[in-house]
């Protein structure tokens, strides 16, 4: 039996990461769209769950696109969405 | 006389995620009696039905966020007293000094620690003078 089957946390965690990819998805769908306030929504709500399902380093990376779409600065936002798919994976 | 103990836990997250984690942190592993909404307006129709003795809010929802909620819940007679916990991922000081100086009991960060936000909250319960 596997730590989700045994451990309800843990499948809750199995099903935050299976639901991960949509949640980047969300976020570079509203960067395309040029909705920098629904992409800062994402990348917010996105810091507050990564950590808290143990991916700390995703919330470290949603926090710096909120703020990069919160100021308005897009240059790094290609790498830091590539890098939390990197995390997914 | 002592208080009773913490038993009856509402929790409101529009997220539906952290939604889950939370109430099984406060649930399953903390042993509460959990009611969970999804949004401010499902919390204020539910609420005198389940009469809980405290509130889990997040702030930043969409339609009703948590300060509108916790407007909302003071301007009611049932639950003008109901001690409110704030979640929140801005956690920046002026954030956290605004959420108690309007009158939240207590803020808890996100992200949160699954495992200890039940004691985090029975510890908090056990200070409270209600």
């Amino acid at each position: 039996m596997s730590d989700a089957e045994e451990d309800p946390v843990a499948a809750a965690i199995a099903r935050f990461r299976q639901r991960y990819p949509a949640r980047i998805d969300e976020i570079e769908a509203a960067w395309k769209a040029g909705d920098r306030q629904a992409a800062e929504t994402a990348s917010h709500r996105l810091k507050g769950a990564g950590g808290t399902f143990g991916m700390a380093e995703a919330s470290v990376i949603a926090y710096r696109l909120e703020r990069a779409f919160a100021e308005n600065r897009l240059d790094a936002v290609a790498a830091d969405i590539a890098a939390l798919r990197e995390l997914g994976k | 006389m002592s208080k009773a103990p913490l038993k009856k836990v509402m929790l409101v997250e529009d997220d539906p995620d952290i939604r889950e984690i939370a109430e099984m942190a406060l649930g399953t592993v903390g042993g509460f009696e959990v009611m969970a909404c999804a949004s401010g307006g499902e919390a204020l129709r539910r609420i005198d039905g389940f009469a809980p003795q405290i509130a889990v809010i997040d702030v930043m929802m969409p339609a009703m966020d948590g300060p509108t909620l916790f407007a909302s819940l003071r301007a009611r007679p049932e639950t003008a007293k109901l001690p409110i916990v704030f979640m929140t991922a801005k956690v920046q000081p002026e954030e956290i000094v605004r959420w108690h100086a309007l009158g939240a009991a207590d803020v808890i960060a996100k992200p949160f620690d699954p495992l200890a936000l039940a004691d985090r909250l029975r510890a908090l319960w056990d200070k409270l003078d209600v």
